[in-house]
C-alpha cells in the first residue's frame, strides 16, 4: 500500500500517509466533497470513436457476465496540471457514483483505469476488495498490455487489451482462490506490504534515503510503474 | 488499226474456245473400257450411278459395272447433270445405296480347314497368343502376348489364347479336351478360345484335375465373369484383353484354393468350401470378408493383435482430434473477456485506509508517449465531470 500523494508505503490500516500527512481529508479539501456521476466509459477527453466506444462497452458487458462482483470502469481525460493522476483516481473512486452499476457491484470492487492525457500517464484505480485479488504486478502487467496502443494513440484497441488482460487476471485468481482461500491472500499481501516497512539498514544514510524519496515523490512517473521499489530494509 | 484486231479478236475468242478440244486420254481398245467402269476398285460397285449420256465414251446408261447384282440402280439412268434427257428443270434424287454393296465389302473368313486348321491345332503352341490369322491389331497382340507372358511368370496357372474369326468354328473332329492334355499334360494350363467380336462363344478349356478338383458351378461362374468383362466393350482387341485379365485374376484364386485342398484333401468335399469357393471367383476381394476362414494365413493371435492395433490406432485419432478441439475451445474461451461461466469471489473483511470509504488509494501508474500526437494538450476545467 502507497500513499497516492507521495507513494511511500504506508500500513494497511493507517488513517494518514505517516511521510505526508496526505487522506481523504487532503483530498476533499483540494478536490470537493461532492458526489459525482460517471458513465461506465467516461470519455472527458473525446478521443474515443463512436465505434471504440461501443466495442469497449461490449467488452466491459462481458466481463461484468463472468466477473458478478466487480466494477469495470474507464475515465480519459485530460488532467489540469495540478491534479496527480493516483490522487484523482483516489478521489474518483470515493467520489463517484457510476451509471448504471447494479448495488452488489460497489465501488469497493472496482477497478478503474484512468488516461492522462496531459502527462501520458495511465493507472489503474483499486478498490479495498480489488486490492485484494489485483496484484501490483499484475496491474502493472496489465497497463503494459496496453502500453503499445497507448504510444501510437489508439485508444480503442489499447483500452480494449486492457480491459481484456483484467479478465484474465482475475479469472486466473479465482482458480487460484479455488485453491486457497481468500483471507490467505489477504495475509500474504498484508505480508508483503509489511515487508516495505522494515527498519532502515544499519550505516545506511538517512538524508540519502529521504533525498531518493523526495525525488521520486516529486518528478512524474516515467516510463515506469508508480509505485517506487525501496530497497529491502529502507522505509 | 489496233482497235479493229482487238475488237476482231474479241468477237472471235468465243468460237476459238468452242473449237477448242481437250486431248483426253482414251482407252486403246472398247474393251478394257468396259472392264473398268468408273469407281472400280475404289468404291463399291452400285454406289456410283452408271450414266448414260456420255457419247463420248460410246456406251450407253445400261453398262454393266463389276460386283453388280445386276439390278440397275433405281434412277441410275435418270440422275446425271439436269436437262440432259430432255426434261430440263427436273431434278432427280440420288439413287439409294444397295444393302449388299456394304455387306460385300467385309471379306469372309475362310474356314478353319487345310493349313489354317493346321496352324491352330498341328503343333502344341509354343507363344501364349495363338493367332494365325492376324485377326488382333499388331499393338494389341504385342500387349496380350506380353500380358500373357507376365501372367505365366506370375503364376504357375497359364493362360493360352486362341484367336477365331467371328464367323468361323472348330472343327467337329477337333476336341480341344484333348488337344489340351496331348500339349499340355497336366500342367495347370487353360485354353481360351476367343472368337472375335464374339464373347459369348468363348470356350475355356482346363486339365481334367483341374476339373474333377472343384464343381462345374465354379467354371460356369469363371465363364460368366470373363463374359461380364468382354460384353463391356464392342471391340474385338479390348473384349479379349479384358477377358485375359479377368481371367488371369480368377486364376490366382483357383490356384489358392487348389493349393489349399492340397494341404486338407477332407476340404474338397465340403459344401461349405466348395459354396464358399464358388462365390470366391464370383468376388474374390469381397469374400475375404465373407469367409475369412478361407484366407486366414495368420495365426488367430496375431490376427487379434492386428485388430485390436487396428482400433488402437483409430481411437487414439479420435481422441487426439477431440482433445485439440477442446483445447482450441478452452484457449478461446480464455481468451476472450467474458468467456466461461460466472467467477464470484469470496467475501472477506476489509479495513478503511487514509478514510476512504472504497478506496485506500490502491494506484498502479505507467506513462507512455504518443506518436504524432505532438505535445501536452492545454487542460481543460475540472475533470470534465
Amino acid at each position: 500500500m502507497k500513499c497516492p500523494s507521495c507513494f511511500r508505503p504506508i500500513d494497511h490500516e493507517a488513517d494518514t500517509c505517516y511521510s505526508c500527512g496526505y487522506s481523504i481529508v487532503a483530498s476533499k479539501a483540494k478536490y470537493g466533497d461532492n458526489i459525482v456521476q460517471m458513465s461506465r466509459v467516461h470519455d472527458a477527453a473525446h478521443c474515443l470513436r463512436k465505434q471504440d466506444r461501443d466495442e469497449l462497452n461490449r467488452t466491459l458487458d462481458s466481463l461484468e457476465v463472468r466477473f458478478p462482483q466487480m466494477l469495470f470502469c474507464l475515465y480519459l481525460g485530460a488532467l489540469p496540471d495540478n491534479l496527480s493522476i493516483s490522487e484523482f483516481g483516489f478521489w474518483l473512486l470515493n467520489h463517484a457514483q457510476i451509471k448504471g452499476a447494479e448495488y452488489a457491484r460497489p465501488n469497493d470492487n472496482a477497478l478503474l483505469a484512468i488516461v492522462d492525457l496531459n502527462t501520458r500517464q495511465a493507472g489503474i484505480s483499486l478498490g479495498y476488495f480489488s486490492e485484494m485479488l489485483v496484484t501490483e504486478e499484475e496491474a502493472y502487467r496489465i497497463l503494459m498490455a496496453a502500453r503499445p496502443h497507448l504510444v501510437n494513440g489508439e485508444y480503442g484497441p489499447a483500452f480494449r487489451r486492457l480491459f481484456h488482460a483484467m479478465g484474465r487476471v482475475l479469472g486466473r485468481k479465482a482458480r487460484v482462490l479455488k485453491r486457497k482461500p481468500i483471507e490467505l491472500l489477504r495475509e500474504e499481501r498484508l505480508a508483503r506490504a509489511a515487508g516495505r516497512l522494515h527498519l532502515p539498514v544499519e550505516g545506511a544514510s538517512l538524508n540519502g534515503v529521504e533525498a531518493h524519496h523526495q525525488q521520486s515523490a516529486a518528478a512524474p512517473v516515467a516510463g515506469g510503474s508508480q509505485t517506487v521499489r525501496t530497497p529491502a530494509g529502507v522505509a | 488499226m489496233k482497235a479493229y484486231s482487238l475488237i476482231l479478236l474479241l468477237v472471235l475468242a468465243p468460237a476459238f474456245v468452242a473449237a477448242a478440244k481437250l486431248d483426253l486420254p482414251e482407252w486403246e481398245e472398247e474393251k478394257e473400257a468396259e472392264a473398268f467402269p468408273l469407281g472400280i476398285g475404289l468404291f463399291p460397285a452400285g454406289l456410283v450411278p452408271a450414266t448414260e449420256e456420255e457419247p463420248d465414251e460410246g456406251e450407253g446408261g445400261d453398262r454393266e459395272t463389276a460386283g453388280a447384282s445386276g439390278e440397275d440402280a433405281p434412277g441410275t439412268e435418270e440422275t446425271g447433270a439436269p436437262g440432259r434427257d430432255g426434261e430440263a428443270g427436273e431434278e432427280q434424287a440420288p439413287a439409294p445405296v444397295p444393302a449388299t454393296a456394304e455387306a460385300e465389302a467385309v471379306e469372309p473368313l475362310p474356314p478353319i480347314e487345310g493349313d489354317l486348321r493346321n496352324w491352330y491345332f498341328g503343333l502344341a503352341p509354343v507363344e501364349f497368343l495363338i493367332d494365325p490369322q492376324h485377326l488382333l491389331t499388331e499393338q494389341k497382340s504385342n500387349d496380350l502376348r506380353r500380358f500373357l507372358e507376365f501372367h505365366s511368370d506370375e503364376s504357375n496357372f497359364h493362360i493360352y489364347a486362341m484367336i477365331v474369326g467371328e464367323t468361323q468354328e472348330i472343327p467337329e473332329d477337333v476336341s480341344l479336351e484333348e488337344l489340351h492334355a496331348d500339349w499340355f499334360g497336366e500342367n495347370p494350363v487353360v485354353l481360351m478360345v476367343y472368337f472375335r467380336e464374339r464373347p459369348e462363344k468363348t470356350r475355356l478349356v482346363y486339365n481334367t484335375s483341374v476339373q474333377s478338383a472343384f464343381d462345374q458351378t465354379v467354371f460356369d461362374r469363371i465363364r460368366q465373369n470373363l463374359l461380364r468383362e468382354g460384353g463391356a466393350t464392342e471391340n474385338a482387341p479390348d473384349q479379349v484383353e479384358k477377358m485375359a485379365v479377368e481371367l488371369s485374376i480368377q486364376l490366382y484364386w483357383l490356384t489358392k484354393l487348389l493349393e489349399r485342398q492340397i494341404g486338407d484333401p477332407s476340404l474338397a468335399d465340403d459344401t461349405a468350401l466348395a459354396r464358399a469357393a464358388t462365390n470366391e471367383v464370383i468376388a474374390p476381394r469381397v469374400l475375404r470378408q465373407d469367409a475369412p476362414a478361407l484366407f486366414r494365413d495368420e495365426s488367430t493371435l496375431r490376427q487379434w493383435l492386428r485388430i485390436a492395433a487396428q482400433w488402437a490406432v483409430l481411437l487414439s485419432i479420435v481422441l487426439l482430434a477431440g482433445a485439440t478441439s477442446w483445447l482450441a475451445a478452452w484457449v478461446w474461451r480464455r481468451q476472450s473477456p467474458g468467456g466461461g461461466k460466472p467467477l464470484l469471489f469470496p467475501e472477506c473483511e476489509i479495513s478503511p485506509r487514509l478514510g476512504g470509504e472504497f478506496s485506500g488509494g490502491g494506484f498502479v501508474g505507467m506513462s507512455f508517449e504518443l506518436g504524432d500526437m505532438g505535445g501536452r494538450e492545454e487542460a481543460g476545467e475540472g475533470f470534465g465531470l
